[in-house]
C-alpha cells in the first residue's frame, strides 16, 4: 500500500496478460493477450462461460498460477507495484495486504485441522504489528462484520454450513483492508437467499472501505448488481468490454447477446430460451481466426481466417469484432439508450 | 472420547485371551520342556522326572493347563519363571526401562530422518532428488538390523572413545548406536508415508488460501499441509514404537541390551512357559494401550475425528 490512489484512479492495470499451461501432451492457452485496467472504488465484473479463463487470470494477479502454468505479460501493476519482478518477500507482503482474493470454492478453501479464528487472525499477525491477543479480537470482530457470532471463532469448518464457510472466506480476504479484493464466483455455492445477503454485505463492505473489487461470475444479474465495468471473457480473450450501461444496453459483440439471449425473459415466458449453439473451443487447439466464429451467426469467411479486428465504441466501450468492419452491420439484440 | 477408551481396553480382553492361548498351545507344540532341558544336564531318575513335572504344572493336556493359567492370570498372577524363580512381572518390569529407552530413541532417529525426507521428496515429486530420498529411504530398510548394528560397533564404536559397544551402563552415549540401528530400519515405511500424505494434501485447495494471505512458503508446508497430512504419519509412527517397546531382538542381541525382546527369546528357549507367556501378556497390553492413545492423538490433531468421538455440535447456517 505505497500509495494511496484517489477515487477513480486506476489500482490495477494490465496489459497483455498471457498463461499457458504446459502440459506433456499439450499446452492449454488459458489466457491469451488480455488488458484491463481497474479504477479505485470501482468493480469489474469478469463474466463468461465454465473454462473462458476467468480464475487463471485473477490467479495471475497474486502469482498463485499452479504448475505447470507459465505467466507472461507487458504489465501487472498493482498499487503502483509491478507484480511480475516481486521478489519473494515483497510477494509476501503484498498477498494478503495489497490485494486478496476469494475462492471460488469455499468448501475446500478453509484449512480443516485450525479455527475460523485462527485462520483469520494468522492474516491480522502475518501483516499488523498486534499481539495475538489482539490479532485474536481484530478476527472476532471480522466474524461479526460478515454476519457470524464472535462466539463461533473457535469452531472448525466442519462446524460450519456452506454459507458461513463463505463469509468466512470473505473474512479472511477482508481482515487486513485489502485495496484490491478479487472475488470469484463467491456466491455460486450459496442458495438465493443467502447469496443476496452475503453479495450485499460485500457491497456494504466495499463501499465502507472504498475497495476495488474484481467480480468474477456467470451470472449476469450479479453484474448488474453489483458492477461499474464489465469485461466479457471468452476462450482466455475479453471479446467485449465497457461500462455497465455499455455492455448491457449497447451490447456489440455476438457472444455477449448469446449470453443475454441464453437467460429467461420473465415478460415473455412463452419465448424460446436460445442457448448459443455448440460448445467452446478446446483451448489446448484453439482456431487461428475468431475464437467464437464457430458458433457465431454471424460468421463470414474472414471471421475464420484472422484475429478479431478490435472496435472502439467509446472511451470506454471496446469489442473485439471483425464483424464491425462491415458497413451498417449491427447485431439482432436492439439497442438501448 | 472416555467411553471410546474404555470400550477400546474392554476390546483388548478377547485379543490378550486369544494371544496367550496361542503361545501356550505353540510352546506345547514345540519338541522338549523344561525337564527335557534339565535332562541334558544332569541325570535324573524317572520319579525326579514326575516329580519335576509335576512341581512346574506341565502334566495334563494343553486346555487344562491353560485354564489353570488363566484363573491365576485373572487374580492378577502371572506365575513365575521356571529357570529364575522370580515373578514374571518383576523380571519384565525389570528389563522395561531399556526397552522404553530404546524404542523413544530409535523412533525419535527415525521421526528426524523420516519426515523432513518425505516431505522434502513429497515438494520435489518426480524430480532426481525425489527419487534419490526415496532410494535412500529404502536402503534403510533393506539392511538387515543385526549387520548395520555390527558395521556400527565396527566402524563407530571401535574408533570413537566414548561410544560403547554395548550395554545399558553409559547414559546416552550407549544408546546413540542401537538407536540408528532400529531406527534406520523403520525410517524407510514413515518417509513413505509422510511423502504421500503429503502429495494428498498439497493439491489441496486451503493452502492456495494460506498462500494467498502471505505466508512464507516454509510454513505453508511444515505448519499449514503437515498438520493435515499427520494422521497417517503418526498411524505408522506409533505402530512402529508400540512394535519396539515390544523388544527389538535382533538389535538388543548385537548390542547386549537388557531389554524385554531378549527375555522373550530366552523363555522360549529355555522352554519357561510361564515367563514367556507371561511376557507376551504384557506385551501386548503394551502395543494395545500404545495403538489407543495413537488413535486419542488423532482427535487432538484433527477436529472432524473428535466430533465423532463427542457428541454432536450444531451445526446451522
Ligand atoms: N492447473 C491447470 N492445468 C492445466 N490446465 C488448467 C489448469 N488450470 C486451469 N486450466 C485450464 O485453463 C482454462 C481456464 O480455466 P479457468 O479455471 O481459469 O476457467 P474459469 O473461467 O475460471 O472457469 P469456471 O467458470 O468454471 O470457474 C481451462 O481450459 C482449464 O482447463
Ligand atoms: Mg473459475
Amino acid at each position: 500500500m505505497e500509495d494511496k490512489k484517489a477515487l477513480g484512479e486506476p489500482v490495477l492495470v494490465v496489459e497483455d496478460l498471457q498463461v499457458r499451461f504446459e502440459l506433456e501432451a499439450e499446452t492449454v492457452s488459458a489466457v491469451n493477450g488480455i488488458s484491463f485496467t481497474l479504477k479505485k472504488g470501482h468493480t469489474l465484473g469478469f463474466v463468461g462461460e465454465t473454462g473462458a479463463g476467468k480464475t487463471t487470470t485473477a490467479l495471475s494477479l497474486l502469482r498463485l498460477v499452479p504448475h505447470p502454468g507459465k505467466v507472461e505479460s507487458k504489465k501487472i501493476e498493482v498499487c503502483g507495484q509491478e507484480v511480475s519482478t516481486m521478489t519473494t518477500q515483497q510477494l509476501e507482503k503484498y498477498r494478503g495486504n495489497d490485494i486478496a482474493m476469494i475462492f471460488q470454492d469455499p468448501m475446500t478453501s478453509l484449512n480443516p485441522v485450525f479455527t475460523v479464528g485462527q485462520q483469520i487472525a494468522d492474516t491480522i499477525l502475518l501483516h499488523q504489528e498486534v499481539s495475538s491477543s489482539e490479532a485474536k479480537k481484530k478476527a472476532e470482530h471480522m466474524l461479526e462484520l460478515v454476519g457470524i457470532p464472535a462466539s463461533r471463532e473457535g469452531e472448525y469448518p466442519h462446524q460450519f454450513s456452506g454459507g458461513m464457510k463463505q463469509r468466512v472466506v470473505i473474512a479472511i480476504a477482508l481482515a487486513c483492508n485489502p485495496e484490491v479484493l478479487i472475488a470469484d464466483e463467491p456466491t455460486t455455492a450459496l442458495d438465493v437467499t443467502i447469496q443476496a445477503q452475503v453479495l450485499s454485505m460485500m457491497k456494504k463492505l466495499r463501499d465502507e472501505r472504498q475497495m476495488s473489487m474484481i467480480m468474477i461470475t456467470h451470472d449476469l444479474g450479479i453484474i448488474a448488481d453489483v458492477c461499474d465495468e464489465v469485461a466479457v471473457m471468452y476462450a482466455g480473450r475479453i471479446v467485449e468490454t465497457g461500462t455497465l450501461v455499455e455492455v448491457f444496453n449497447r451490447t456489440k459483440h455476438p457472444y455477449t447477446e448469446g449470453l443475454f439471449n441464453s437467460l429467461p425473459n420473465i415478460l415473455n415466458r412463452s419465448a424460446r430460451l436460445k442457448p448459443i449453439p455448440g460448445l467452446m473451443p478446446d483451448p489446448s487447439n484453439l482456431p487461428v481466426g475468431c475464437s467464437f466464429a464457430p458458433r457465431c451467426k454471424y460468421a463470414k469467411d474472414e471471421c475464420f481466417s484472422a484475429q478479431p479486428i478490435v472496435h472502439q465504441f467509446s472511451d470506454t466501450h471496446t469489442v473485439a469484432c471483425s464483424a464491425y468492419a462491415r458497413s451498417g452491420f449491427a447485431i439482432d439484440r436492439p439497442q438501448k439508450k | 472420547m472416555l467411553r471410546y477408551a474404555i470400550k477400546r481396553i474392554l476390546l483388548m480382553i478377547p485379543v490378550i485371551i486369544g494371544v496367550s492361548f496361542l503361545i501356550f498351545f505353540i510352546m506345547d507344540l514345540a519338541p522338549g520342556d523344561i525337564v527335557d532341558i534339565k535332562l541334558a544336564e544332569e541325570a535324573l531318575t524317572f520319579e525326579e522326572i514326575e516329580q519335576l513335572r509335576e512341581t512346574y504344572g506341565l502334566n495334563g493336556s494343553v486346555f487344562t493347563r491353560y485354564f489353570s493359567y488363566m484363573v491365576n492370570f485373572v487374580q492378577g498372577d502371572l506365575g513365575t519363571s521356571l529357570v529364575s524363580g522370580r515373578p514374571v512381572l518383576d523380571s519384565y518390569l525389570e528389563k522395561m526401562p531399556a526397552t522404553i529407552v530404546l524404542a523413544c530413541a530409535s523412533i525419535f532417529v527415525s521421526i528426524m530422518i523420516s519426515i523432513p525426507l518425505g516431505v522434502y521428496a513429497a515438494m520435489k515429486r518426480g524430480t532426481f532428488a525425489d527419487n534419490a530420498s526415496m532410494v535412500f529411504s529404502f536402503l534403510g530398510l533393506s539392511i538387515p538390523n543385526f549387520w548395520l548394528g555390527l558395521m556400527l560397533i565396527i566402524v563407530v564404536a571401535l574408533n570413537v572413545p566414548g561410544i560403547p559397544t554395548g550395554g545399558f551402563s553409559k547414559g546416552i552415549a550407549s544408546v546413540i548406536l542401537p538407536a540408528i540401528t532400529v531406527g534406520t530400519g523403520l525410517t524407510a515405511t514413515l518417509a513413505r508415508t509422510t511423502r504421500s500424505s503429503m502429495l494428498d494434501v498439497l493439491s489441496q485447495d486451503y493452502l492456495r488460501t494460506e498462500r494467498a494471505k502471505g505466508h512464507k512458503e516454509i510454513k505453508v508446508i511444515m505448519k499449514y499441509a503437515l498438520r493435515n497430512a499427520l494422521i497417517p504419519i503418526i498411524t505408522i509412527a506409533g505402530g512402529q514404537f508400540a512394535v519396539t517397546l515390544g523388544g527389538a531382538v535382533l538389535t538388543e542381541t548385537v548390542f547386549s541390551w537388557p531389554g524385554v525382546g531378549r527375555l522373550i527369546v530366552d523363555a522360549v528357549n529355555s522352554r519357561d512357559v510361564p515367563m514367556a507367556v507371561g511376557c507376551i501378556i504384557l506385551k501386548s497390553i503394551t502395543i494395545g494401550i500404545v495403538v489407543l492413545i495413537v488413535d486419542l492423538l488423532y482427535a487432538v490433531i484433527d477436529p472432524r475425528i473428535k466430533a465423532q468421538y463427542g457428541k454432536r455440535k450444531r451445526k446451522q447456517a
